[in-house]
């Protein structure tokens, strides 16, 4: 029987040769037992076209995703940017794959402390993005003060598409460093964005009610795509189809999805513009039926004013028949 | 005990020997066997490879020869390999430029161990190659240039193992760059000198040239008189039926940009696949046409409970005498394959002796025609015990199935904005909106409710 004592003695006094197998034997054992795995991560980057910029110059930053084949259909996170360092002039994401937005990426909703803006995202697609450049939004960046800075992105959760909400694990995230100059002499990097003169897509306009959702109000639900600047904000006007001979009506109104309705009982023509960064819009519209309990009730006001106007019309015409017969 | 000489001897020549054969398993590549005169002995990978040898013998191979040419002066086959698709295919769109032609492709995914290491795009001025390979590394979008205008080029993409071998190959795609034809401003005719009140300028000659349609053609296999939905960034673009071969098209004109599709169908059960999602960049004036999209098969079972014994069948729809795969998770996984009738069902009896008691899943894959291999349909769960339960109609419980949180018969922006009213809270008014029941509704619920998603119509 062979010890590691006598291995160890081998090591110790025996000649070079011996040693050599050794290690040899050990080196291969260890090699064939820790081959390296050959499953590669999902990443995370930042990106944009230089590294070294100076005080002044304004550039973009395309946060991208590689999915490494997996299909990844919801994703979320914070981008950090040191304040003192950068400012944001400017969030886009009509470049997205991401479809749908649940905390949607804009200049109004970046959260400011005094060390860093926080730019939070999340959403998703049906079906997943499985591709290996997918970009999840891109940010503009003004530099204010010169010195190595770096941005990164904090908090990042993604889920597979599977059905089951099975988290993303071991996604690699790497920061992006930038060095900015103070060399006035420089020709100033102004980033332009592109001319978007094309409306947001074509989009539906959803009713629905829930009796969870403010006791079972009518509201509408609606989403649009812009793949120029991307979609900034929502009007809605509601023109309910009676009163509204009477002038009455709700005009254009911000809106945010969902839209509790203002006329919950009157049957009414509902539209939704959707603008988009560059101004550009888009407008459907949808019928919203009569609440049945209104149907109802007006039914009933119906009946009612034809029998104030018939009744008498009847009772007239029976006395006249009334008397003729008895002539 | 003290080691003896020749104990010593032993160990040193037995180190040297294991080294010397060690080695060359770690440096000699079996996926590329050929040879002049070749072994090989107790190999367990599976491949789709072409093996010729002048003279090669074949023993003790794990599973028996499914695909693949073997051509030998002599060689003896004592077994074979069961070949199965480890990785999906696929799925290439290409958009011609102005010289150039931009190709994009979706992830092949890999599965029993095989994960993809890079691409490489094969470029052919005829129809079926020969191709010309470039490898690209591991991305999913590529660009060929100095490309000829008006004449028609040929692609085919190949996803490669870690070790550089191809495992999955895509049906072709062509296109054909084209110069990039400008604008041509309108003629305005020179303002004459103004006198006697006439007034000058106006009424300008000529007019741009119309641009060109911008569209997005897409093409796929499905099942027979499956009903196929293409949501088009996550809303339904169109729907269409797919004909008697289960092939479906669909076209749409769009401007340039990136679309985001998902693609699934519901079969003549109403079973519906899962949603196979991927992107389109759009270019301005450029038609884009992807082609051979293939849908994963449905799958379902005759019982939820099988008694240990007893037989169970899995059963679905799939693309017409196509291959099914068979994929059955236990604690020994058992793979095997069937095929899909013309009208596209596909029938899988198991004989559940070979499980153990407890719960296990199963799922599909479609092996279409031209070696094309979908993803895997959904996860069906199945349990083997000690009596048969039938499978019946789901009953009607307070919270629908799938992510249909109003209980509409559909998953779409009404149910969204119902989880996004909810959004953040523990144990809401609406259980409804906790899809995943875990107290909270946050990302993971959005997940499984993009998952099971319809479309807005």
């Amino acid at each position: 029987m062979i010890n590691i004592n006598e291995i160890v003695d081998i090591w110790h006094r025996e000649n070079h040769l011996q040693r050599f197998v050794l290690v040899a034997v050990f080196s291969v054992s260890y090699i064939l037992f820790n081959l390296p795995s050959t499953t590669s991560a999902q990443t995370v980057t930042m990106k944009t076209a230089q590294s070294k910029y100076n005080v002044g110059d304004s550039f973009i930053v395309s946060l991208n995703l590689d999915a490494k084949g997996k299909q990844i259909n919801s994703m979320g996170g914070s981008i950090l940017i040191p304040t003192q360092a950068f400012e944001v002039s400017n969030i886009e994401i009509g470049g997205s794959f991401i479809s749908l937005w649940i905390d949607r990426p804009s200049l109004e909703n970046i959260h400011r402390s005094s060390t860093s803006s926080e730019i939070r995202f999340s959403g998703g697609l049906p079906g997943g993005y499985s591709g290996s450049s997918g970009n999840i939004l891109s940010f503009v960046l003004t530099a204010l003060k010169h010195g190595d800075q770096s941005l990164s992105v904090d908090n990042f959760n993604a889920y597979i598409n599977d059905g089951r909400g099975t988290a993303l694990s071991n996604v690699t995230i790497t920061k992006l460093r930038l060095s900015v100059g103070n060399d006035d002499r420089a020709t100033k990097i102004v980033y332009k964005p592109s001319d978007d003169t094309t409306s947001p897509e074509p989009f539906d306009i959803s009713l629905g009610s829930d009796p969870t959702v403010t006791d079972n109000d009518y509201f509408v639900s609606f989403f649009a795509v812009d793949k120029g600047s991307g979609v900034t904000r929502y009007e809605i006007e509601e023109r309910p189809w009676i009163i509204s001979i009477l002038g009455v009506s709700k005009l254009w109104t911000q809106a945010q999805s969902p839209q509790i309705l203002y006329y919950q009982k009157w049957i009414s023509t509902i539209e939704v513009r959707a603008f988009d960064a560059s101004g550009n819009v888009r407008e459907e519209s949808i019928i919203k039926p009569f609440n049945i309990g209104v149907s109802a009730y007006l039914l009933l006001i119906i009946v009612v004013i034809l029998f104030i106007i018939i009744f008498p019309r009847v009772i007239r015409w029976y006395n006249q028949t009334s008397i003729k017969s008895i002539q | 005990m003290t080691m003896s000489k020749y104990a010593k001897t032993t160990l040193l020549r037995f180190s040297l020997l294991t080294v010397a054969l060690v080695l060359p398993i770690l440096i000699v590549n079996a996926t590329d066997p050929g040879s002049a005169s070749y072994k090989v002995i107790d190999s367990s990978f599976n491949s789709v490879r072409e093996m010729t040898s002048a003279s090669f013998g074949l023993t003790g191979s794990m599973s028996q020869i499914a695909i693949g040419s073997s051509t030998a002066t002599t060689f003896m086959l004592n077994s074979g390999f069961l070949y199965f698709p480890k990785v999906t295919t696929p799925v290439v769109t290409a958009s011609a430029g102005d010289a150039k032609v931009d190709l994009s492709w979706t992830a092949s995914e890999g599965f029993l161990g095989f994960n993809i290491g890079g691409y490489l795009v094969g470029q052919s001025n005829t129809s079926g190659g020969p191709y010309t390979f470039t490898s690209v590394g591991n991305v999913t979008s590529a660009t060929r240039s100095s490309l000829t205008n008006s004449q028609p080029y040929f692609f085919i993409i190949q996803a490669q193992d870690a070790f550089g071998m191809v495992v999955a190959s895509s049906t072709e795609v062509s296109a054909t760059p084209v110069a990039t034809t400008p604008v041509t401003p309108p003629v305005v005719p020179p303002t004459p000198p103004t006198g006697g009140g006439s007034s000058g300028g106006g009424g300008g000659a000529g007019s741009p040239s119309p641009a060109a349609s911008t569209k997005i053609s897409l093409k796929g296999l499905a099942y027979p008189g499956a009903k196929i939905v293409i949501l088009k960034d996550a809303s339904i673009g169109k729907q269409v039926i797919a004909d008697s071969n289960g092939d479906f098209a669909a076209e749409f004109p769009v401007s340039s940009g990136i679309y985001s599709f998902g693609i699934y169908a519901l079969d003549k059960d109403n079973y519906k696949s899962p949603t196979f999602g991927f992107t389109v960049n759009a270019i301005a004036g450029q038609s884009v046409t992807t082609s051979d999209i293939i849908v994963a098969p449905t799958i379902t079972s005759d019982k939820s409970v099988v008694k240990i014994g007893n037989t169970i069948k899995f059963f679905g729809y799939s693309y017409p005498i196509s291959s099914v795969n068979i994929m059955i998770n236990s604690e020994k996984e058992i793979l095997d394959q069937t095929i899909a009738d013309k009208y596209g069902r596909w029938i899988y009896t198991l004989n559940s002796s070979l499980l153990e008691k407890g719960e296990h899943t199963t799922k599909s894959q479609t092996i279409a025609n031209k070696n094309i291999a979908s993803a895997f349909s959904s996860l069906l769960g199945f349990q083997v015990g000690d009596k048969d339960v039938l499978n019946t109609a789901p009953k009607a419980t307070a919270c629908s199935a799938h992510a249909d949180i109003n209980n509409d018969g559909k998953v779409n922006i009404t149910d969204f904005s119902i989880l996004m009213y909810f959004w953040g809270n523990t144990k809401p008014t609406n259980p409804c909106a906790d899809l995943n029941g875990d107290g909270r509704v946050n990302l993971q619920d959005f997940s499984i409710m993009m998952y099971w998603w319809t479309g807005t119509r």
